[in-house]
């Protein structure tokens, strides 16, 4: 399981938030095409959820590519690892990336 | 769809049948083997093909919801094989996980095939570095190897073992490549060597640190990368059918052109099914039933009811159904379903319900009872609970028929000529997308009343679009769905053509029974917009919505006395579908009528499988109930509301 205890404080993200000189924001404020890569999960986000994330690859490290997102305010998919999945935009502000140049 | 689904059969003959045979041959097999993977990595594919059994796999993620089990022999000896239900992890909470995780450490297999997607390697690393981690005797089946190939993906396989350390082995199980090898590393390994367990408790690395594993391995085994050359036909549909603006305008117009081809190819050969087995078989069996001197109740119950309302059930319903399924299917192998849900999940979340609950009313419009079953692949509890209670919105293939017939018959000939398919098709498109609002509605409102709470998880996986196998397609939508749907159907309509034949031939007071039902009923169905005929229709044929039709036909003829007594000559024209509107014209049906039976054909009671189906799916009997009442409620408010409206307005 994941050891919370041993991490570093976290910090919690949004949009505003400018860790890393402006490269640091949330998965879902990424724009479309625009790759990024994971630094780490917001404490937001626990248990079931916050394993099952990392279980599908949201892990810091991972680089993920931001695609379409569905209408109506819908889910928006990722590609990650080799796999195309979508979230909601709720769950990827829990995301905290760092954008690739 | 999925009316093959081993959990939806359980109370049928079949389903019960397979599984007795299995039971009887547990105890018979030398080697016990588990068969685990994420996800649609194709996992089902690989136990048809080493089993032989031809059941029916969906490019979608959470197709295998129950754990199915098989056998092959290889070398002499036999082999049991349990293929558990796809999961990410042997670690995470889900229902799922947790069986495959339980049986993993439990029952202790022989041999473990984890089957992992060549195409998305590093993912699928993560569950075999778990496996490895708590078993030996593990062989890794790296499937999709074609798939792989075709996107520029190219794994090496030699160097995949050489860093896992157990058996690796290439497949397109898709194309039966790879299989007997499969069968023959099993059987060396079984022999081989005895299974080494680690301690049931013991922890699992992380899943950060196996990702960095992961990833190490695939920079080790995995070479080239997805070519970008000009443009592939994938990504431009993909395009079409996912963004922004082009998602909901080709969706609906998929399901018209569905529809549209279905109510158009089905309407000649139902004439000619319709001419042969009631035009034709019906006044010929009639003569030797007479020939054989049966008594006239006798040949009544067997001829006029059992016979004419079975051949009325295939007539209906095969042409459509060897049209719709086949399509549909092609939808479902192109990998479009997931997509689906994709593009409704904005809307879903907002009624308060997961995105997957696009994936069980797709499921639903083959089989509600299906559809409650395909509920498991939505993880937490209460949005499970509304997709189970808002399914029947969706319309099952048992009611498409009643919504062609009746678009046909009666909204068809409100236009001019020539445009009256179109109507009939605007008309069936209407109600099918009513039904996606009334399933929002509804679960906006349990959302808010019986099932109050907050969408939890969610997450999506969209597999890549394939290009469909055709043979596979039509091998699997005419035998597995649709042949499978139509026997159930007739099996449910012979109590039921029997159960009608009494009732309007039984007397009491000077009148059949079903004179004084349809009087009961009557004042009712005036303020729905019906009549008694068609509620008492709906009351008889609860155990398939197949036969509300053929129950309405039989109804209005007995009570008109065409075949009362002692079953006297013809039905009525055969082969004409005009002649099925005039007798409805003759019975006092209107406009009015057939537009409220449309709506209170998408608005009542599931099917008693489907309502049986819910009962076993939640254990409770308040949730069955309330599976029933809640499109029942829908439906007096709507129709009652539109014949008002209409008797005001028109």
């Amino acid at each position: 399981m994941f050891n919370f205890s041993k991490r570093p404080s976290f910090r919690v993200i949004d949009e505003r938030s400018d860790i890393g000189a402006g490269r640091a924001r949330s998965l879902d404020a990424l724009r479309p095409g625009s790759a990024a890569r994971i630094v780490e999960l917001s404490p937001m986000c626990r248990g079931f959820e916050r394993k099952r994330m990392m279980d599908l690859g949201l892990v810091p490290g991972s680089i993920v590519e931001r695609a379409e997102q569905a209408p109506f305010g819908g889910p928006i998919a990722f590609r990650l690892r080799g796999v195309t999945m979508a979230l909601r935009p709720s769950q990827a502000n829990l995301v905290a990336v760092e954008e690739l140049r | 769809m999925s009316s093959h689904d081993p959990a939806a059969c359980d109370n049928c003959s079949l389903g019960k049948a397979l599984r007795q045979r299995m039971a009887a041959n547990e105890g018979r097999c030398d080697y016990l083997v588990a068969l685990m993977g994420n996800p649609n990595t194709g996992k089902s594919t690989v136990f048809n093909r080493l089993t032989g059994l031809r059941q029916h796999t969906g490019n979608w993620p959470g197709k295998t919801t129950e754990r199915a089990e098989g056998f092959f022999d290889e070398g002499g000896k036999s082999f049991r094989i349990v293929d558990l239900p796809g999961t990410y992890s042997l670690e995470a909470a889900d229902n799922d996980e947790q069986v495959s995780a339980r049986f993993l450490r439990s029952a202790n297999p022989d041999i473990t095939i984890v089957v992992a997607d060549a195409t998305a390697l590093e993912r699928n690393l993560l569950l075999c570095l778990q496996v490895l981690s708590i078993r030996s005797n593990v062989i890794v089946a790296l499937n999709l190897m074609d798939e792989a190939r075709s996107r520029g993906i190219l794994v090496d396989a030699k160097e995949l073992e050489d860093e896992l350390g157990v058996p690796v082995l290439p497949m397109a199980a898709r194309r039966g490549q790879g299989v007997g090898e499969l069968r023959r590393k099993a059987l060396e390994l079984a022999a081989k060597a005895p299974v080494q367990t680690q301690p049931a408790d013991a922890a699992l690395p992380g899943s950060e640190e196996l990702y960095l594993r992961a990833s190490r391995i695939v920079a080790k085994c995995v070479r080239g990368v997805p070519p970008r050359i000009g443009f592939d036909w994938r990504d431009v549909l993909d395009w079409l059918l996912t963004s922004r603006w082009t998602a909901f305008p080709v969706m609906a117009a998929i399901f018209a052109l569905v529809i549209w081809i279905t109510v158009q190819g089905a309407n000649a050969p139902s004439a000619m099914l319709d001419s042969l087995l009631v035009g034709w078989a019906h006044p010929q069996l009639k003569g030797l039933a007479d020939a054989a001197g049966l008594p006239w109740w006798l040949s009544g119950v067997l001829v006029d009811g059992m016979y004419l309302s079975g051949a009325w059930v295939v007539a209906v319903m095969l042409p459509p159904m060897a049209i719709f399924f086949p399509m549909f299917t092609l939808l479902e192998d192109l990998g479009y379903l997931p997509r689906v849900a994709f593009n409704m999940d904005g809307l879903f979340s907002r009624a308060g319900a997961h995105g997957k609950q696009a994936l069980t009313m797709a499921m639903g419009y083959g089989c509600n009872a299906a559809g409650v079953v395909a509920a498991r692949i939505i993880e937490s509890p209460r949005e499970r609970l509304v997709a189970i209670l808002t399914n029947n919105f969706a319309i099952c293939n048992g009611r498409w028929p009643t919504l062609i017939l009746l678009g046909s018959l009666f909204v068809a000939p409100l236009v001019p000529d020539g445009y009256g398919s179109i109507a009939a098709m605007g008309a069936v498109l209407f109600i099918a997308v009513l039904g996606v609002v009334l399933s929002l509605v509804g679960s906006w409102i349990l959302s808010r009343t019986l099932l109050k709470g907050e969408v939890c998880s969610f997450h999506l996986e969209i597999p890549p679009l394939r290009r469909p196998c055709l043979w596979q397609v039509l091998y699997t939508s005419l035998i597995d769905r649709t042949i499978f749907v139509l026997w159930r159907a007739v099996v449910f309509a012979f109590p039921a053509g029997a159960v009608i034949w009494l009732v309007a031939n039984v007397n009491a007071g000077g009148e059949p029974l079903a004179f004084w039902m349809v009087e009961g009923l009557s004042p009712l169905g005036w303020v729905l917009g019906l009549n008694g005929v068609i509620l008492l229709a709906y009351i008889i044929a609860i155990p398939a919505n197949e036969i509300v039709v053929p129950t309405i036909l039989m109804l209005t003829l007995t009570l008109s006395g065409a075949v009362a007594g002692n079953g006297a000559g013809m039905l009525f024209e055969p082969g004409e579908v005009g002649s099925v509107r005039a007798m409805l014209d003759a019975a006092g049906w209107t406009t009015l009528t057939a537009l409220s039976m449309m709506l209170f054909c998408l608005c009542h009671n599931p099917c008693s499988t489907t309502i049986y189906t819910v009962y076993k799916e939640t254990k409770s009997l308040r949730w069955a109930m309330w599976s029933a009442a809640l499109p029942l409620g829908f439906g007096f408010v709507l129709c009652s509301a539109f014949a008002l409206g209409w008797r005001l307005l028109v």
